[in-house]
């Protein structure tokens, strides 16, 4: 079933659209989820309350892209819940992508926190990945909002998990560059 | 916050077109599939023309060389039919395709399948028909929401398999959607249907020995105006066509000795303790229970696949106060009336929702389409017999033992409110083949306005359960009330 005539179930209130959206985007959404926690039964919790998001928010919400909506919110729960686990417990969940992925932006920290202020943060990112190529973008987009692993990454584009890290590193330091002069030069 | 928790959340807004494939990637829509597959199509007609033409050049030039005059063999041909014999060419007999059709009101209903045998591994195509070969325009109505009353469905020794259907959404309750039916016009809609290939992975395929049937039905009226239709007019019709299949014997309840086996039910029962040999049949899930915190509500997700249910977990009902139905007007009608007078109970309800199980076919429905803050409510849970077994009705385990049927209200307030009937303190536990049973409720909105909130959305929830032919059977139909929101 396309996404159109889901969104027409939605917006009917008919709630076998919740079943279609699992059967077809279930599993991407839930490795979302999991990779963040690496734990089955959180990332199914996930999935249940981004399916309960979705039938909450459509209508009013109208999506043009339906999986891109479901995984920004499964995205949104996944991280929220992280931190508030981080917060009761002062630790990160062991072996999780999210670990990893705050370790590599540790970088970001070294910007005053006054540069940053003054961003418009996500219209610098998107500036930034409009200057990246395909497929530096493809793995940008990755490993900082999906969460995937560089081994996955790697796999999927057909590189090695070095060749990942490497362009990786780069684009960080390109970044950390450009926030700092857009945030000296607003 | 640190500046890479900020990143991380400015990643919420990045430009959609900057997401990974794998979740840009949308699923190629029916006009995308159309394209793919025409041209598909053409490629591959193209090479099949190409090879028809150049074969034939591919071959003489593997021929023998033409003999040279003279050296040709004397060929001596003999006729070998004898004088009075006639050749006999076999003529292959037209297939004769599963059709059957019925007539109402000058109009031709029919459906016709495309092959006079199937296996189980066989797609079978069904063509439904609907043409005014009368001299009046006929009026078709699709009751709101109305999934389970104009459609086409596969039944397996008379229970419904909606699991075989390629027509999930129901396109043909759209296609003969609020619309007229002129003099001349003809309606025709195709579904397919695999019983050897259930759309959830989990159910059970069909079994040869069973009898299999198709049945199509529609709503009608007649003096048909672009206005609203005269709903006491409504009538419904219906055709059925067997599908021959297997060794063309079967195996039906009627005929079988040892008690049905189990199967297991296409959609989970929202609460109800159910026996071990109840059969339990959702006609569509449930409504959402009423504004629960979210971090407490978690979905149940089922684990198979379409069709899909979502059920809401029973312990919201808790905070639901239960009371019996005030002083207004509570009718139990049952009437004996023969199977083809029945659609009086259709008449009066003017949006309904329903189903068909264990032989009764079964609605809910209120006489208006949308209320007003002070209007009174009438709703209607009709079941109607139309096998030839006896049915009983049981004791509904929950929300108490004691009633057989209940009507359970959620009106958007903080608390639902069930009314039941009396049916079995009245004595009537039975209905025979032909009978109907209705439940009639009238709920006077003004008395209940503790429990009204008139920006929410309304629903009503109709439970029942029966015996049939030996099998339990209990149904759920939640009906959207519409009103005028403030």
């Amino acid at each position: 079933m396309d996404q159109n005539n889901i969104i027409k179930l939605l917006f009917d209130r008919d709630e076998s659209a919740l079943g279609y959206i699992q059967k077809q985007y279930g599993n991407l959404i839930k490795s979302i989820a999991f990779n963040l926690f690496k734990n089955d039964g959180i990332a199914d919790e996930c999935l249940n309350d981004t399916l309960m998001d979705i039938w909450n928010t459509i209508p009013p919400e109208n999506p043009v892209s339906l999986v891109s909506y479901a995984c920004m919110l499964v995205r949104r729960r996944a991280i929220d819940r992280v931190r508030y686990e981080s917060a009761q417990k002062r630790t990160r969940p062991e072996g999780s992508e999210y670990t990893d992925v705050c370790e590599e932006l540790l970088c970001l920290d070294d910007i005053s926190e006054e540069i940053v202020g003054r961003l418009d943060m996500s219209r610098t990112v998107n500036e930034f990945l409009g200057m990246l190529s395909r497929t530096n973008r493809e793995i940008f987009s990755s490993r900082y909002y999906d969460f995937e692993s560089l081994d996955s990454i790697a796999a999927r584009l057909h590189l090695s998990r070095s060749a990942v890290g490497t362009r990786l590193f780069r684009m960080k330091s390109s970044l950390k560059e450009m926030l700092e002069k857009e945030g000296i030069g607003v | 916050m640190t500046n890479h928790d900020k990143f991380l959340d400015a990643m919420y807004g990045i430009d959609e077109r900057f997401l990974s494939t794998h979740i840009r990637r949308k699923c190629p829509t029916a006009a995308d599939k159309v394209k793919r597959y025409s041209a598909a199509v053409i490629i591959y007609a193209a090479a099949l023309v190409a090879i028809a033409v150049l074969l034939p050049f591919i071959i003489r030039h593997g021929e023998d060389p033409v003999p040279t005059p003279g050296n040709d063999p004397v060929v001596v041909e003999t006729d070998f039919t004898e004088s009075g014999e006639t050749e006999i060419t076999e003529v292959p007999e037209p297939e004769t395709l599963p059709t059957e059709s019925v007539m109402f009101n000058g109009c031709e209903f029919s459906i016709t399948l495309d092959k006079s045998h199937y296996d189980l591994d066989d797609t079978i195509y069904a063509t439904v028909n609907l043409e005014n070969k009368g001299d009046e325009t006929i009026g078709l109505y699709q009751g709101y929401l109305g999934d389970y009353l104009d459609e086409v469905v596969f039944y397996e020794n008379g229970e419904e398999r909606r699991y075989y259907s390629s027509d999930s959404l129901n396109v043909y309750a759209e296609a003969i959607q609020m619309r007229e039916l002129k003099p001349g016009e003809c309606i025709t809609h195709k579904v397919h249907f695999t019983p050897g290939s259930p759309l959830d992975p989990s159910m059970d395929t069909a079994k040869l020995e069973s009898l299999w049937e198709i049945t199509a039905s529609v709503d009608y009226f007649t003096d048909y105006e672009t206005s609203e239709p005269d709903f006491e007019k409504m009538k419904s019709a219906a055709v059925t066509v067997e599908v021959p299949h297997g060794n063309g014997e079967y195996v039906t309840a009627e005929t079988t000795t040892e008690p049905p086996t189990m199967t297991a039910p296409p959609e989970t029962t929202p609460s109800p303790e159910t026996t071990p040999e109840t059969i339990t049949e959702v006609a569509t899930p449930p409504p959402e229970t009423k504004a629960p915190a979210p971090a407490e509500t978690t979905l149940p997700m089922p684990e198979t696949t379409l069709p899909p249910v979502i059920v809401a977990p029973p312990v919201t009902v808790e905070s639901s106060v239960k009371e019996d139905p005030p002083q207004t007007t509570t009718a139990i009608v049952t009437t004996t009336a023969a199977t083809t007078q029945n659609e009086w109970y259709l008449a009066r309800m003017a949006k309904k929702m329903g189903g068909y199980t264990g032989g009764c076919r079964y609605y809910i429905g209120v006489d208006k389409k949308k209320y007003e803050l002070d209007d009174t409510i009438t709703l209607f849970v009709v079941i109607h017999n139309q096998s030839d077994n006896v049915v009983t009705f049981n004791e509904v385990s929950w929300p108490s033992g004691e009633p057989l049927e209940y009507l359970q209200f959620d009106f958007g307030g903080a608390h639902t409110f069930y009314a039941w009937s009396s049916t079995k303190a009245k004595g009537k536990t039975e209905l025979y083949p032909g009978e109907v049973h209705t439940y009639e409720k009238k709920i006077s909105l003004s008395e209940y306005e503790s429990y009204i909130d008139a920006n929410k959305r309304w629903t009503v929830t109709g439970n029942l359960s029966f015996t049939a032919g030996g099998r339990n059977y209990s149904f759920h139909i939640p009906l959207t009330i519409d009103h005028v929101f403030e």
